[in-house]
């Protein structure tokens, strides 16, 4: 929790409500006795947001933001302000009501539960719920000063993650592991890749690891620099439950932006040409458009009917491409959101997208092995040719013509248009990833062992291979880790689903507050860089307490002044009351006067309601007869079914049946029109 | 027009037949007779928390411990990292067991080699050693041996992380293992295709599943753990084997399995046999799994459990059954393809004296010892009334007519019985009923331009042979490999109403031996143990089917093509001609797949066609199969009396086939002739015919023996004015009466094509169609009797014994007399009088 954001909202909560405003805050400093949106929402994001989000509204019900849960759902509000036992949202969560959530699953674990209820019982009614959400709301568009800590699903992650800004060193992987994306700078010899938790920039020319971005958000699953080469956009998140961008000073590593706030990790992003755009894809479905300046989404281009694995603006941006995993590529206006141009053809996921040099001329690469091209004037496919890798899985294309070509079959090959090809590379594995050098003189080709090799794009040749660097021992000490468990295993039973690392996760603010400080245990185990970076992470708390501690300050001579004026505001109140009691008098008085007038119309009502069953009675009564009538005739035809005394017991009831209906005719005259 | 009716039912209301039956016409069973239900005694489901601490059977005090299994008796550990499990069932005078395996005592001769650590054995070193288990007084012994150089365990694909996934529940067919997968992953249903698993998790889409730089985070790991949402909720906790296996093997790098890993070959379930005493009791049930490399490990943690008959005994997820009621129960459990069971008997708990019975012959033995074994008292033999209209109606498919019950019932010699059995076996008609039956099996209808003629030479043949004495093995011998044009040869005939390999096999294998491959088909089948290699396999032998226009438009050719062969839908495996359950069959070239096929289902030494049929003709004349249903063996719906069925299979193997003989044995049974009426220590039995079955008479037979007791004819499709319903050719009979009463329409080989269950149609039909009214009418046979000058009372009486087999009861025609004195119109009454019996229980079921 950051603290700007506790005390702008203490505040806010402070100009209505003077001293029980006070009284909140205090606790939340302490003992986190009230839950701030953000608590509550790491919670429905993990248990509830796969089907109430902006994308996929179950039962018209969007948990995303403060204002569309206060929207309410299919089934009116889903809270009542202050009383949890009361509201839609808590009552299915802890199945008191039907339809309980999560549906088909035993209940969410207690402490979860325990937040959402504690968080809408501290919630007071009649607080005006928009300036609530403008506070409770995450940090999407705030700047990188204000980045939240890890989403990540241990405290591990936490841990080693770090916030550190700047270029900072490669972090160690476990293991080595598949590239997941990899993108090289416009201009000069230098390419991304996707490290631990990281952003891995390495020298094309030289080979070397220039140092790393950290990521806090998770895994970083896709990259790209900005047209003009300034900017780095590192995309990624925990998959299945968040994603987010970074924009990063691609000379300093500092942070610019941080735009979007997925339900599912990063699969395709891109930045518009002029740099005010951000498309962002993944397993959503939807391509959704966000402004850097406003952090806000401006478009949500709906036509995928599968996850986005693909999508990058046309040089001049004035065209954004996307492909899915089902064969779908569209094209679209970026600045309207208007659908620019269906293109059908692919059968298989779309992995790749390029332009070929202009905005006329797009390439889109399959896993059904096909390139195609498409005019992007008509809208037709002029070519398509299989490029030989088997299914793509990743493409670059250059200025000089060339387009690079990963695939599955363990193979990428240089291609000249569908009929020159020029080189072709093996690797040991898929070729996952694919870049190509601002000229085409190299390409750069990552595959799913986590070796990285440079190529020579004339001849294919191998220059050189990287490979991020593997922590030492770490994996063994997993493994050992694991044995130990199977120690405590033994000793204690096989461990029962429930008792999860929920707990760390669900933790309140407490674990990621400034004031919590490192804890020692960690401290003797690290290596040297974690250390530092720990120390770094303490200062830091150390700072924001500081600053704290000043708005504390500030906040409590505002609240002199505060209290002076509700003072005076009470006199007033008073004032008012008076003149309440009076209006009250003259209220009462005009409620026993409807009262009669009430009376009357009742009396008036109740006439016509009794003609209307009369009416009714009428209706059915005529419809017995008629059936009666039928009957007989059927019974008179068929002599053989039915005895006389049948026959004669019919015809009286024919007769009483008469009888009855004038009856009611008669009742219905009298009671009038 | 209700209440003259109602004062007949209530007439009808004899105390003879009340039924208790799940079968009663809801309308009818309403507004006609009061039946009696008799409800399952809820017995004793406390539980036997004093059974710990003491030796004592648990049921009876006073029964002593006789002996104690081990199972297994011996385990070899090749790796250290195993943990086995082992059972000990203490087994009791009465022929009772208990699970004692927590109650016994371990002793290790040499605990440095091998100890025992919360209910499992922990290997320390190579070596050997043994376990001594005392309890009772008793004493056992469990060889041990570990390995030389036994080491730790490698994690497989297949064999760790694979087996957990499924025993997660990950790949069934309502989450990953569908077809289309579930929320953007796909796994193969209950992991079929190991290899194409692993590729879907670690580079379907690179990344994102796994990640090897980072295990404990990754999508796989979270999803399972619940740590992200996840559809399916959090399956697998942290920390648990499950979670340490995957963490570990991504650890490892997530390996693809070695081509030298071994795979399962089969399993073995624990405890073979259990007879629990009573509900409320649990055993253990253990599940080893056999390798290619001979080694056996224990996948009980890996199994999935379930049981076929919770009324019984359920299973806990971890596979402890636990006794409910009295029963039969078969608990499964499925380990990677294989799955096996472990058949639990649970007694009622009371105190049990053997019943006086009888044997009349071997088939009575085995279904006695079953009842001593279950604590079952037989019913007692049906009356003389009872039995000449059962046996009527089984053998013939009519009902015996007045003058033949007063005969029966009148003869006073002590074999009346099996001279009236073989006086209806030699009949016709019983070669009529077991022709439709096989017109059932072989689907003879018109389908797929298979033209009258086609349709008529088909039946014809068919009828021709079972008339002349030719045999079901013959039969089946000269169908499946029919050669040749199907006006010529009618028997090809089978190959043009389904013309795809799979159907066809499916069909064969369904029809003739009782088992539903369909499964198997897509995946390997969940509750059996067939393959998908078995199905293609199987499927291959009708593969090279060919076909060619005859001259006659209406005629086709069947050949044999002579090649052409499946393809198996996982890629590149191999699919040849093999034997449900049985060999690759070496086939000479040039030879006709079709023949082999043939010659091994047919021959005396499958037990799989010989008891299938003796089962089929079982549940003819008990009214429900050894094995119900009838088509559906597999591992996971055992026979309910194994040893019986074996018999059966081995005496129509003996009697070449011939149905007649077998027909004999079981209708001479006293477990054929037994009441319907249960008693308190049957009646919670349904499978084991302590009791007769009460069952509607199938629609066939059911308009037969209406047509017969009111002397009307129909004219049905496909017969002469007069034909019977059961020699209908077609499979749709264009008849309202047999549609409504569930005759098979013989679309598909699925014996549930012929159904007896209620309708709420078939009592308004019977109410007010025109089969009973008019049927009544137009036979006259009221007028007839009217005019031949007998009385209301006589000819009530006639009615009765036409329809019922019997007279009416004192009181029955004490109710009769008052209404026929009061009436008016006494011919009227009588009418009514037949319309109420043609609509009672008593007469459209057989009882």
């Amino acid at each position: 929790m950051n603290m700007r954001y506790f005390l702008l909202h203490g505040l806010i909560a402070v100009g209505l409500l003077g001293s029980i405003a006070f009284t909140t805050i205090g606790a939340q400093e302490s003992d986190s006795d009230t839950v701030t949106f953000s608590e509550v929402r790491t919670v429905l994001r993990k248990r509830c947001m796969t089907c109430h989000s902006i994308d996929e509204a179950r039962g018209d019900l969007d948990l995303s933001s403060m204002a569309s849960i206060e929207a309410g759902s299919a089934s009116g509000p889903v809270i009542v302000p202050g009383q949890a036992s009361a509201s839609l949202l808590y009552k299915v969560s802890a199945h008191l009501e039907e339809p309980v959530m999560p549906p088909n699953n035993s209940k969410i674990p207690g402490r979860e539960l325990d937040l959402i209820k504690r968080w809408i019982d501290g919630m007071v009614p009649g607080v005006d719920s928009a300036s609530m959400s403008s506070n409770g709301e995450a940090s999407a568009a705030e700047m990188p000063t204000t980045v939240d800590s890890p989403n990540a699903p241990t405290g591990e992650v936490a841990e080693v993650t770090t916030d550190q800004e700047g270029i900072v060193p490669v972090r160690p992987l476990l293991r080595a592991a598949t590239i997941t994306s990899l993108a090289v700078h416009p201009s000069q010899p230098i390419f991304a890749t996707s490290g631990r938790g990281q952003a891995v920039l390495g020298n094309l020319e030289t080979g070397e690891w220039l140092g790393a971005i950290n990521f806090p958000f998770g895994e970083v699953t896709a990259l790209k620099f900005s047209a003009d080469g300034e900017t780095l956009l590192i995309g990624g998140g925990v998959a299945g439950l968040s994603g987010t961008v970074l924009g990063v000073d691609v000379s300093t590593g500092k942070r610019k932006f941080r735009v979007a706030d997925e339900v599912d990790t990063i699969l395709a992003i891109d930045l518009s040409e002029n740099g005010r755009l951000l498309a962002v894809g993944g397993p959503s479905k939807v391509v959704r458009v966000y402004s850097i300046d406003s952090g806000e989404v401006v478009h949500t281009l709906r036509k995928h009917t599968d996850w986005i694995m693909s999508l990058v603006f046309s040089p001049d941006g004035l065209l954004l491409a996307s492909g899915d995993r089902f064969g779908g590529v569209f094209v679209w206006n970026p600045d309207d959101g208007q659908l620019f141009h269906a293109l059908p053809g692919h059968q298989g996921p779309v992995s790749a997208i390029a332009w070929d040099g202009g905005s006329e001329t797009l390439l889109t690469g399959c896993e059904d092995g096909k390139l195609r091209v498409w005019n992007m004037h008509h809208g037709d496919m002029t070519t398509a040719w299989d490029a030989q890798v088997g299914p793509i899985l990743s493409i670059a294309h250059a200025s000089n013509a060339a387009t690079l070509v990963g695939g599955r079959k363990n193979k990428a090959n240089f291609w000249f248009g569908p009929e020159l090809q020029k080189g072709t590379v093996k690797a040991e594995d898929q070729i996952v990833r694919v870049g190509l050098s601002a000229a085409g003189r190299l390409g750069v080709l990552g595959d799913s062992l986590g070796n990285i090799n440079i190529v020579s794009a004339e001849t294919g040749d191998a220059v050189r291979g990287m490979k991020l660097p593997v922590s030492d021992g770490e994996a063994e000490q997993l493994i050992a880790r694991l044995k130990s468990m199977e120690a405590d295993y033994l000793a204690k039973g096989e461990i029962e689903l429930e008792v999860t690392k929920t707990a760390e996760l669900t933790q309140p603010a407490a674990s990621i507050m400034p004031s919590s400080p490192p804890e020692s245990r960690t401290m003797q185990n690290l290596d040297p860089i974690a250390a530092a970076l720990l120390l770094e992470k303490a200062e830091a708390a150390h700072g924001s307490l500081v600053s704290s501690l000043r708005a504390q300050q500030q906040m409590a001579s505002r609240l002199t002044t505060l209290r002076q004026t509700t003072e005076k505001a009470l006199e007033d109140l008073a004032a008012a009351e008076q003149a309440g009691q009076e209006l009250l008098q003259t209220q009462t008085q005009l409620v026993e006067d409807s009262k009669s007038q009430l009376n009357e119309l009742r009396t008036l009502l109740g006439v016509k309601l009794n003609r209307e069953k009369l009416v009714e009675r009428f209706q059915a009564e005529a419809q017995l007869l008629e059936s009666t009538e039928r009957q007989l005739e059927a019974v008179a035809s068929q002599p053989q079914f039915m005895g006389s005394e049948e026959l004669e017991l019919l015809r009286t009831l024919k007769q009483s049946l008469l009888q009855r209906t004038e009856a009611t005719r008669q009742a219905i005259e009298n009671v009038g029109p | 027009m209700l209440r003259t009716y109602k004062s007949m039912a209530a007439v009808m209301c004899s105390p003879s037949i009340r039924i208790a039956t799940r079968g009663i016409l809801p309308a009818i069973a309403f507004c006609l007779i009061s039946s009696v239900v008799v409800n399952r005694s809820a017995g004793g489901a406390e539980l036997a928390k004093d059974v710990a601490a003491t030796s004592a059977n648990p049921a009876n005090a006073n029964v002593s411990c006789e002996s104690l299994v081990v199972y297994p008796q011996r385990i070899e550990f090749p790796y250290l990292s195993d943990r086995q499990r082992f059972l000990i069932q203490a087994v009791y005078a009465d022929g009772s067991t208990l699970d004692v395996t927590e109650l016994a005592e371990v002793h290790f001769a040499d605990s440095t080699i091998a100890t025992l650590e919360d209910g499992r054995i922990v290997p320390r070193q190579s070596g050997n050693t043994a376990a001594t288990i005392n309890y009772a007084g008793l004493s056992e012994n469990l060889e041990i041996t570990i390995a030389p150089n036994a080491a730790e365990r490698p994690i497989r694909f297949r064999n760790d992380l694979l087996a957990h996934l499924t025993r997660s529940g990950c790949n069934t067919g309502k989450c990953h293992g569908a077809a289309s997968g579930k929320d953007g992953f796909r796994l193969s249903l209950f992991g079929y295709d190991p290899v194409g698993d692993h590729y879907r998790l670690t580079r379907e889409l690179n990344g994102r599943r796994v990640n090897l730089a980072d295990p404990e985070n990754c999508l796989l790991v979270n999803k399972a753990t619940g740590e992200v949402p996840h559809t399916g909720g959090a399956l697998i906790a942290q920390g648990s084997t499950a979670y340490r296996k995957i963490v570990a093997w991504l650890a490892e790098g997530a390996p693809a399995d070695p081509s030298d890993t071994p795979v399962p070959t089969g399993i073995t379930v624990y405890p073979t046999k259990a007879v629990m005493s009573k509900p409320g009791l649990s055993q253990q049930i253990t599940v080893y799994a056999s390798y290619s490399d001979g080694t056996v490990r224990d996948v009980t943690d890996l199994s999935v459990f379930f049981s076929n008959n919770d009324a019984a005994s359920t299973v806990t997820e971890n596979g402890s059954a636990q006794s409910t009621g009295p029963g039969t129960a078969f608990i499964m459990a499925r380990f990677d393809e294989f799955t096996g069971g472990s058949a639990l008997i649970v007694r009622p708990g009371t105190q049990y004296e053997p019943p006086a019975f009888e044997p009349t012959n071997d088939i009575d033995q085995k279904v006695f010892s079953r009842w001593l074994d279950l604590h079952i008292k037989p019913s007692e033999t049906c009356s003389d009334e009872i039995f000449v209209r059962r046996v009527y109606l089984d053998t013939i498919g009519l009902l015996p007519t007045a003058e033949q019950t007063q005969r029966f019932v009148a003869d006073v010699a002590d074999d009346k019985r099996e001279r009236l059995i073989d006086e209806l076996l030699a009949r016709d008609e019983f070669l009529d009923l077991w022709t439709m039956k096989l017109a059932d099996l072989l689907l003879i209808r018109r389908a797929n331009g298979l033209s009258q003629k086609g349709l008529s030479r088909y039946d014809a043949w068919l009828r021709e042979k079972v008339k002349s004495g030719v045999t079901i093995d013959k039969i089946v011998r000269e169908l499946i490999p029919a050669s040749g044009s199907t006006f010529e040869n009618p028997p090809t005939s089978y190959y043009q109403t389904e013309t795809t390999p799979q159907l066809i096999a499916e069909n064969i294998a369904q029809s003739f031996l009782g088992m539903r491959l369909q499964c198997a088909q897509c995946h390997n089948h969940p509750f059996d143990r067939w393959t998908m290699d078995d199905y293609y396999g199987f499927t291959s032998f009708v593969s090279r089917v060919g076909y060619k226009q005859a001259k006659d438009p209406r005629e086709i050719t069947v050949y044999d093509a002579g090649e052409g062969s499946l393809e198996h839908p996982v890629p590149g495996r191999e699919v040849r001609p093999k034997f449900l359950g049985g060999d690759f069959p070496q086939i000479q070239p040039g030879t006709d797949y079709r023949q082999v096929l043939a010659d091994w289902i047919t021959s005396p030494e499958n037990k799989a066609f010989s008891q299938n049929l003796a089962n089929l003709l079982w549940e003819q004349f008990l009214g429900v199969g050894i094995i119900t249903p009838v088509d559906d063996v597999r591992v996971s719906n055992p026979p309910s009396n194994p040893d019986l069925l074996r018999l059966l299979g081995e005496k129509l193997v003996a009697y070449e086939f011939d149905v007649r003989k077998l027909a004999r044995d079981i209708l001479n049974s006293k477990a054929f002739q037994l009441s319907t009426q249960a008693n308190e220590w049957n009646v919670w039995d349904q499978r084991d015919f302590s009791h007769a079955q009460i069952r509607r008479v199938r629609a066939e037979v059911l308009l037969d023996c209406i047509s017969q007791v009111t002397r009307t004819t129909d004219q049905l499709s496909g017969l002469p004015l007069g034909g019977r319903a059961i020699e209908i050719p077609d499979g749709p009979s264009n008849n309202y009466f047999l549609e409504t009463f569930g005759r098979s329409d013989r679309a598909t080989a699925c014996s549930c094509e012929v159904s007896t269950a209620p309708t709420l149609s078939q009592a308004l039909h019977l109410l007010n169609g025109e089969t009973t009214s008019g049927k009544i009418e137009e036979g006259g046979v009221i007028d007839r009797l009217i005019g031949e000058g007998q009385s209301p009372t006589e000819i009530a009486g006639m009615i009765y014994e036409s329809c019922y087999s019997r007279k009416p009861t004192t009181s029955e025609m004490a109710k009769m007399s008052d209404i026929f004195g009061a009436s008016k119109d006494v011919r009227q009454e009588l009418v009514d009088m037949f319309w109420a019996i043609l609509n009672s229980n008593e007469f459209i079921f057989n009882h």
